[in-house]
């Protein structure tokens, strides 16, 4: 909702003065004084006034109206407590408890924070005017995340606008043209077969237990699991004998408090996307009760997805690693923590002293802290003399901080979520926000689908953000580059051009301009295969929109120019003036949950923490004198320079933790020869990975459930996560086995909490000066650069670009033709990821839920190349590359179009992963995989088979759009009554007036 | 030189092992407890002794069952109603003003100790005793007694009060929200 927040109105409610906003409505501005009090039920703040409750009936001027949907006027009158509130709160209420059964002790839902258990009692409700009945309808228990149970189903439709108009996934609706509405899920069918994605919105809004987490259910009460053939007797029996209801909820109240004696509510951060949502856990001992999220929460507020919401499986998984292992010959044999370090520090030393510190090499996580990356470039440069250590962003996003560094300065999303949701128009480039960064996209879904913003996609594949965009455009393969270049050029040709924005913060135009000489429209249809009319009409759409963010992804940065596209992406930012203004700018969607923190607290070749460089002697003193020690002032190697130097020896040790190399790294027959070739190799991980299988040592690490630190979102924003659960087993932090590992290797150190870590980091590298764990208490965040006061950056370079001389620089780049593969690879394969598993899948697939949608991975073909090789749905079919070869089932899609494939990367099968076809080419600049750029051949084995894919996948049902919940048909409703108009007849049936 | 290998010798504990490892813990607590676990142990035997733990133990295990009898006893011998009359009794209770209470019970009090001292169904004349109770006369002549007139004032005033309350309408029979504020139709709204 835009609000002019300048101007400053007063409205009077009790007889107190409230400060208010033109554009306010009556509960916003009533909502921020703690003393007064308007009942809400529908109404949720992300959510806005969905109008149905009528619970929050305010008298204006002697009439009732809705406080939430009433905008303030200057001077307003609010009455809140007359005779004729009261008598309206107490019809709604009766008109919500028709609808529910307040058998609240006996409810899982009963935990404190129950809105109708806490309304009807915050009211003073002691009968209902109306008798509960029960609606005709069956409880939903198919989908196996979540129930929906109507007959305690108050129709408030918070629900249907989260799934309708937060989620924007628009399955959810009430049907007010029944006797008895309830809510449905598409027509009408089971939740499972429904085109729901699980990602538990509807069930987070809930203002009640209608829809609640299967998980909860008999498990958080003390008396909730009774046999219900009982426990129906019981309600009725209570029922019978009730005096009222405030001495009820005086025993539902007492059974809450009692279950806050065993269940934990936790606040942590997601691990499984960049966008970074935070949440509470909370535990019932090691079991996981569910995810609560909050409108608190910086990033997501109430939003998640499917893995956020529900993954968690794995941290009780019988696979977890809870001892270190020591290969003994042809196996590995579990030992002590003081065998498996001191055989570590025997080895590494031992290579160290034979044949130097560059003999080792260090790969960090961008699944870890960032205290955990931090201490980690610490030991791998303080205590091992190298500057070999790296992370894998290597392997995602490292093109687009380059292409960022070149042309604005600081390798992060220029600004925040907020702006991405506020933009006019926002373009996506060869990234799928929808499946890789759900709640991020859920943003864009929702401003375009309500607030008039523009999207554009450029994608090969029709993703869902390309069904839902103005403008689709499918370049041919790797030439995002030539397309983007060609429409700044006709930017530039039509005089578009931000002129004054150029000239006051940009330099480099006119040699820049120059190098757009030859993308012209004639050359860009050509080698882009876009139509002139596509490529004008993205011109003007940009052209026309006051402010512009773009969004890109791997589609972009893994290719061999990947961060030359990166480049001519900000670029075009830069030539349409689309930085430092709320609603623009360049943002790169960061994978990993720390990716970007991993990058900024240092394990990076050339990087100390916060894009310090190492030759750098000014900066290399302020560490040397911190740490003690003389520091190597040449660059290390990268991930991918490594692995050719275990090839020709120069690499003989290596120390992993938290990255599946083996699986993840682009050609990974070769990447596993090298890994055997290695002398000595510890790997440190939560379950026994590909990579484990080739390490000397393995060592047990704890997942962010079981530790305490930090983690850096795509936004930079930093964000606080806290020990949920005790280690399982023998397995420690990660940041507590580094330092232990350090110690055997002589360092001394003794941090007791990843906060003292986080202390020094802050004082070492002036990016982070003002970053502290007592600042980021609750749902605090800080995004960075962070002054030393504590105070965020959230939209960069608003005092200018990251220059010495504060301008930005336009960086002219050339086209790198895509990899030429040999005839007979006649196909391309597209690859990425997929909503429902993270990454290779080693975590979600230990949820038997998720097993139950998406249950393994599958190859996309179009109809038209299925109809030509005349295979259908369940076909097997083997892809063949120049440097391997995998076996698939199929899923025909209009997804893909003609000669491409989809193959997402979420196996844990050797047999079935894109990595076994791609090649060691990479982009030219960062040496991150051209993973994008593979051409196979397809091999059929079975024609036909049974679908990958079963059909409980949403990917097989159609959506039903709608705005809202509409409550329009309820207020048509022969049987409906305003509320206003019931009490004046009342009134006068009882001879009263107000 | 490392190939892969997948092979893992986990250290299974033996099922003697988990029990030495769970009996250690056991052993821990009760050292760290002994007096409590003593004390309780008393209590226990005289449990065992008077046969509670038999009942205890066999109710426990039919306890859905049992549950199950117990509301149906509960309707059988029609409890419900005196519950809810124990309810509502307690409840009335509870409203009246205490001082007041205090006020009617102690002026009850004095006038019971007063009536054991006389015989009010006897006149006395002196020392002669007639056995006939007063006649309407010598009644009208006690209504002089201010303390008669305001205790019958106080008795009036309640009656009114009480006819009120029952001259209102009498509640369904089968309208168990019997708030006053209860819809008389049956036609109740669905939204």
């Amino acid at each position: 909702m835009k609000m002019d927040t300048n101007e400053t109105w007063t409205i009077e409610v009790e007889g107190r003065s409230v400060v208010a906003h033109p554009g306010m409505t009556i509960v916003q501005a009533v909502n921020a004084v703690p003393e007064l009090y308007i009942p809400q039920i529908c109404y949720n703040e992300q959510l806005g006034p969905i109008n149905t409750c009528d619970t929050c009936m305010v008298e204006v001027d002697g009439e009732l109206v809705r406080g939430c949907s009433t905008e303030v006027k200057q001077g307003m009158r609010v009455s809140t407590q007359t005779n004729l509130v009261k008598d309206a709160q107490q019809e709604s209420m009766s008109r919500i408890l028709r609808n529910h059964e307040l058998y609240c002790t006996v409810c899982d839902n009963n935990n404190g924070n129950c809105v109708v258990h806490n309304t009807t009692e915050r009211l003073g409700i002691e009968h209902q005017s109306y008798p509960f009945r029960n609606k005709p309808y069956e409880i939903d228990n198919t989908n196996p995340f979540y129930r929906y149970d109507p007959d305690q189903c108050i129709l408030c439709g918070r629900c249907v606008e989260a799934c309708q108009d937060l989620q924007v996934n628009e399955t959810l609706s009430i049907d007010w043209s029944r006797e008895q509405p309830r809510v449905v899920w598409d027509n009408d069918v089971p939740i499972d077969q429904s085109s729901c994605v699980s990602c538990g919105h509807c069930v987070t809004v809930c203002p009640c237990n209608a829809l609640m987490e299967t998980s909860m259910i008999g498990e958080a009460g003390f008396i909730t699991d009774i046999d219900s053939r009982l426990m129906e007797p019981l309600i009725d029996l209570t029922k019978e004998v009730e005096p009222g209801y405030s001495s009820i909820f005086q025993v539902s109240e007492m059974e809450a408090s009692m279950r806050k004696s065993r269940i934990e509510k936790t606040k942590t951060v997601c691990t499984y996307c960049g966008v970074g949502c935070s949440f509470e856990v909370w535990t019932k001992g090691r079991d996981i009760l569910k995810i609560e999220p909050s409108v608190d929460a910086p990033v997501n507020g109430v939003s998640t997805c499917i893995k956020g919401k529900w993954g968690w499986d794995f941290v009780n998984s019988e696979e977890r690693l809870t001892k270190p292992l020591i290969r003994q010959g042809d196996r590995f044999v579990e030992s002590s923590w003081d065998e498996a370090l001191s055989l570590i520090a025997e080895k590494l030393g031992g290579i160290r002293d034979q044949h130097g510190s560059d003999a080792l090499a260090y790969i960090a996580s961008s699944k870890c802290s960032n205290e955990e990356n931090y201490i980690f470039q610490k030991f791998a440069r303080s205590i091992m003399g190298t500057n070999n250590v790296d992370n894998c962003s290597r392997y995602c996003q490292s093109p687009a901080t380059s292409g960022l560094m070149r042309t604005v300065g600081l390798g992060g999303d220029t600004g925040t979520i907020q702006d991405i949701q506020q933009a006019e128009l926002v373009l996506i480039v060869g990234a799928n926000p929808a499946e890789s960064h759900p709640v991020l996209a859920t943003r864009v879904k929702r401003a375009h689908k309500l607030h008039g913003q523009k999207l554009i996609v450029s994608d090969i594949r029709k993703n869902e953000m390309a069904e839902r965009a103005d403008l689709h455009l499918h370049p041919k393969p790797s030439s995002d580059l030539v397309w983007l270049s060609a429409v700044t050029k006709y930017i530039i040709d039509q005089g578009w051009e931000n002129r004054e924005f150029l000239d006051q913060h940009v330099e480099g135009f006119d040699a820049y301009r120059e190098s757009l000489a030859p993308y012209t429209l004639e050359y860009a249809e050509e080698n882009s295969g876009l139509s002139r009319e596509e490529l004008i009409r993205t011109a003007e759409m940009i052209h026309q929109s006051g402010s512009t963010c773009i969004l890109w992804a791997m589609g972009v940065t893994q290719h061999r120019g990947g961060t030359d596209t990166s480049t001519a992406i900000c670029n075009l930012l830069l030539t349409t003036g689309n930085f430092a203004r709320p609603g623009t700018g360049a943002y790169p969607l960061r994978g990993h949950n720390n990716v970007q923190g991993a990058c900024d607290f240092g394990t990076m070749p050339n990087f100390f923490p916060g894009y310090e460089k190492v030759s750098d002697d000014a900066v290399r003193s302020r560490y040397e004198q911190a740490w003690g020690v003389k520091l190597p002032d040449q660059p290390g190697l990268d991930n991918h320079q490594m692995v050719d130097a275990i090839e020709d020896g120069r690499i003989k040790g290596m120390y992993l933790f938290g990255e599946e190399m083996a699986f993840v790294d682009s050609n990974s027959n070769f990447v596993e020869e090298m890994f055997a070739k290695l002398d000595f190799f510890v790997v440190q991980d939560i379950f026994f990975s590909r990579t484990a299988q080739f390490a000397d040592v393995v060592l047990p690490a704890s997942p962010s459930l079981e530790k305490d630190g930090t983690f850096t979102n795509t936004e930079r924003r930093i964000q606080r996560f806290h020990q949920a659960l005790e280690p399982l087993g023998d397995s420690r932090p990660d940041w507590r086995i580094i330092q232990d590992v350090a110690n055997a290797l002589g360092a001394n150190w003794n941090y007791r909490h990843p906060s003292e870590i986080m202390d020094e980091a802050a004082s070492l590298a002036p990016m982070f000066a003002g970053v502290s764990y007592e600042r980021l208490e609750g749902w605090s965040s800080q995004v960075w650069p962070v002054k030393p006061d504590g105070s965020s950056t959230e939209l960069l370079y608003t005092d200018g670009f990251a220059f010495p001389d504060g301008k930005a620089r336009l960086y002219p780049v050339d086209w790198t033709l895509p990899f030429e593969p040999e005839a007979e690879y006649d196909l391309h394969l597209n690859n990425g990821r997929l909503l429902e598993h993270f990454h290779e899948g080693n975590m979600t697939y230990q949820s038997e839920n998720i097993r139950h949608k998406v249950p393994s991975t599958w190859l996309e073909v179009s109809p038209e190349l299925a109809a030509e090789r005349g295979i259908e749905t369940g076909a097997k079919v083997r892809l063949v590359s120049p440097f391997g070869a995998v076996k698939l089932s199929v899923v025909v899609t209009d997804r893909v179009r003609g000669k491409e494939l989809y193959l997402p990367m979420n196996t844990q099968h050797a047999s079935e992963a894109v990595n076994r076809l791609t090649s060691s080419h990479t982009d030219k600049v960062t040496h991150t995989p051209s993973y994008k750029e593979i051409n196979v051949r397809m091999e059929v084995l079975e024609d036909r088979g049974v679908s990958p894919l079963p059909q409980v996948n949403h990917r097989f049902a159609q959506r039903h759009p709608q705005i809202s919940v509409r409550v329009e048909d309820k207020w048509k409703r022969d049987d409906y009554e305003p509320i206003a108009d019931t009490i004046r007849k009342e009134r006068a049936q009882h001879g009263q007036s107000h | 030189m490392a190939r892969a290998i997948n092979r893992i010798e986990r250290h299974e504990p033996t099922a003697a092992e988990i029990q030495a490892e769970s009996l250690s813990q056991v052993i821990d607590a009760i050292a760290s407890n002994k007096e409590a676990i003593i004390k309780t142990i008393g209590i226990v035997k005289e449990l065992n002794d008077a046969g509670i733990l038999d009942i205890t133990s066999a109710a426990l295990e039919n306890r859905t069952e049992l549950g199950l009898h117990g509301v149906k006893l509960i309707n059988a011998l029609n409890l419900p109603p005196l519950i809810k009359n124990v309810l509502t009794m307690v409840e009335m209770f509870g409203s009246i003003d205490p001082l007041e209470m205090n006020r009617l019970i102690n002026a009850l009090g004095s006038s019971l100790g007063q009536i054991s001292e006389i015989d009010p169904t006897n006149r006395q004349y002196g020392d002669h005793i007639d056995k006939e109770p007063p006649g309407m006369l010598a009644l009208l002549k006690m209504m002089r007694d201010p303390d008669v007139r305001t205790t019958l004032t106080f008795g009036l005033h309640f009656l009114k009060a009480m006819g009120g309350e029952l001259n209102k309408p009498k509640p369904e029979e089968d309208d168990v929200y019997s708030d006053p504020r209860s819809k008389k139709s049956n036609d109740y709204p669905e939204v």
